[in-house]
């Protein structure tokens, strides 16, 4: 189906972008799936805890902590208003697991997405992302002001997305939350709990609206 | 009024993308009043379905379909997180009306994003705030084993009435109506009819009624 934008694609910058993606996911180790393309650079960000302020830190410790779709766009030309793709992991001890994890399957196209992980974020194939969705599985601080902002003290459980799962625009999934395959989660929703799978479910915090037929589509 | 803004762009700039804007406007075939005014390039989407892949789109079959009666502000100058106005419009049938249609009266959209495949309607003098997402579909199949073919999208048109007011980053869903004088509030997600005057707020919007007490409390 033929389509045109008014920002249409310079083919050249298009490519120096995506060899720039390419050389910034070799120099963290991180595998590029196959046919893997782009649009925009993403913002990778590793941050690590167990060093000191100032320390360089070293892109070997996040080995193996983040796998990326078959295509990224972190382009801002999209329908809704978007943002680069955001990808952060944070280790926060010495063990290899005492880090982030961001695992998603190769069969995904990311545009505009947030991910913040310290404990590991899972996606199943073909999720759809709508723009400046926002995807977290720590508090990042703890929720109790008076208790020390040690990393003992945050809310901290793995994220996890099955297979075509699609968030509206501007969703926000809060640490800890299962999202059933087959779910479809309404624009501006923060997703709280655990979302069944073939549930469409929508609000501040998300309620089940419907169920899909399990059986048949 | 004077308004200094430290991000602005000198006028000469201005003047440059009006003009490139008010060509593109041409080039698609889209109406704009003499009066037009913008200060950034807005993002426009056509997608003729009826087509196959690879043939070249046809701007005329999309010509008359968008129409502004007022300013078009796309630039990230604005006192709130702003960015583009973002237009998708889809053809998905050969009869001149199977397709988007974008039409505001004399409203300024400010960073608006519009998904259409049946038609958006704007009155006059509506406040739009930035960040304003309004679709007369779901842009995709719901139930995600379904192809993505228009009677999957569940469209219905969107009408906002004179002198609505949309507060920043609301979503206006598909088929819904906010009448004349009514105020969404901000980040509100709105799934219903909105009657005239009414005030709605909340994802989903909800009547605003139950917060009034807290509204007509004096502060602390």
């Amino acid at each position: 189906m033929p389509w045109w934008t008014v920002a249409p694609e310079d083919r050249a910058q298009v490519a120096r972008e995506q060899a720039r993606t390419i050389e910034l996911l070799a120099g963290l180790g991180i595998e590029v799936p196959q046919n893997f393309e782009c649009r925009g650079v993403p913002q990778i960000t590793l941050v690590d805890l167990t060093k000191k302020e100032g320390e360089p830190v070293d892109p070997a410790d996040f080995r193996g902590r983040i796998s990326i779709g078959q295509w990224m766009d972190s382009s801002c030309n999209l329908p809704f208003p978007a943002e680069p793709v955001r990808l952060t992991v944070v280790r926060w001890g010495k063990r290899p697991e005492q880090c982030g994890k961001i695992v998603v399957d190769a069969r995904n196209n990311i545009s505009s997405l947030t991910i913040i992980s310290y404990v590991g974020v899972h996606i199943d194939k073909w999720a759809l992302f709508a723009p400046s969705c926002v995807i977290m599985d720590c508090d990042g601080r703890p929720l109790d002001p008076s208790k020390p902002a040690g990393i003992g003290n945050m809310y901290m459980a793995p994220v996890r997305l099955g297979k075509y799962v699609w968030l509206g625009a501007g969703t926000i999934v809060l640490p800890g939350v299962t999202i059933g395959e087959y779910c479809t989660i309404g624009a501006q929703s923060v997703v709280a709990s655990d979302m069944p799978s073939y549930s469409v479910a929508m609000g501040n915090p998300a309620r089940v609206a419907a169920r899909l037929n399990a059986e048949k589509p | 009024m004077a308004v200094f803004n430290s991000a602005a762009p000198d006028a000469a700039t201005l003047e440059q993308i009006n003009r490139d804007v008010i060509a593109l406007m041409k080039k698609i075939g889209a109406a704009i009043p003499p009066t037009f005014r913008c200060d950034g390039m807005p993002i426009i989407q056509l997608t003729d379905e009826t087509k196959a892949e690879g043939e070249p789109l046809d701007y005329a079959a999309f010509a008359g379909r968008l129409s502004f009666g007022g300013n078009m502000y796309s630039s990230d100058i604005s006192s709130y997180p702003a960015g583009p106005v973002r237009l998708t419009v889809s053809r998905w049938g050969p009869n001149p009306d199977d397709c988007g249609k974008v039409i505001v009266g004399k409203t300024d959209l400010r960073s608006t994003s519009i998904g259409t495949c049946v038609g958006v309607t704007i009155g006059d003098h509506v406040t739009l705030g930035t960040r304003v997402i309004i679709l007369d579909n779901d842009g995709h199949s719901v139930d995600r084993r379904k192809p993505d073919i228009r009677e999957n999208k569940k469209a219905a048109p969107v009408f906002i009435e004179d002198n609505a007011w949309i507060g920043y980053g609301a979503v206006i869903l598909k088929g819904v109506r906010v009448g004349r004088g009514a105020v969404v509030l901000p980040g509100s997600v709105v799934m219903w009819d909105v009657p005239e005057g009414g005030v709605v707020v909340g994802n989903p919007a909800k009547s605003a009624k139950i917060y009034q007490k807290h509204f007509s409390d004096p502060a602390p």
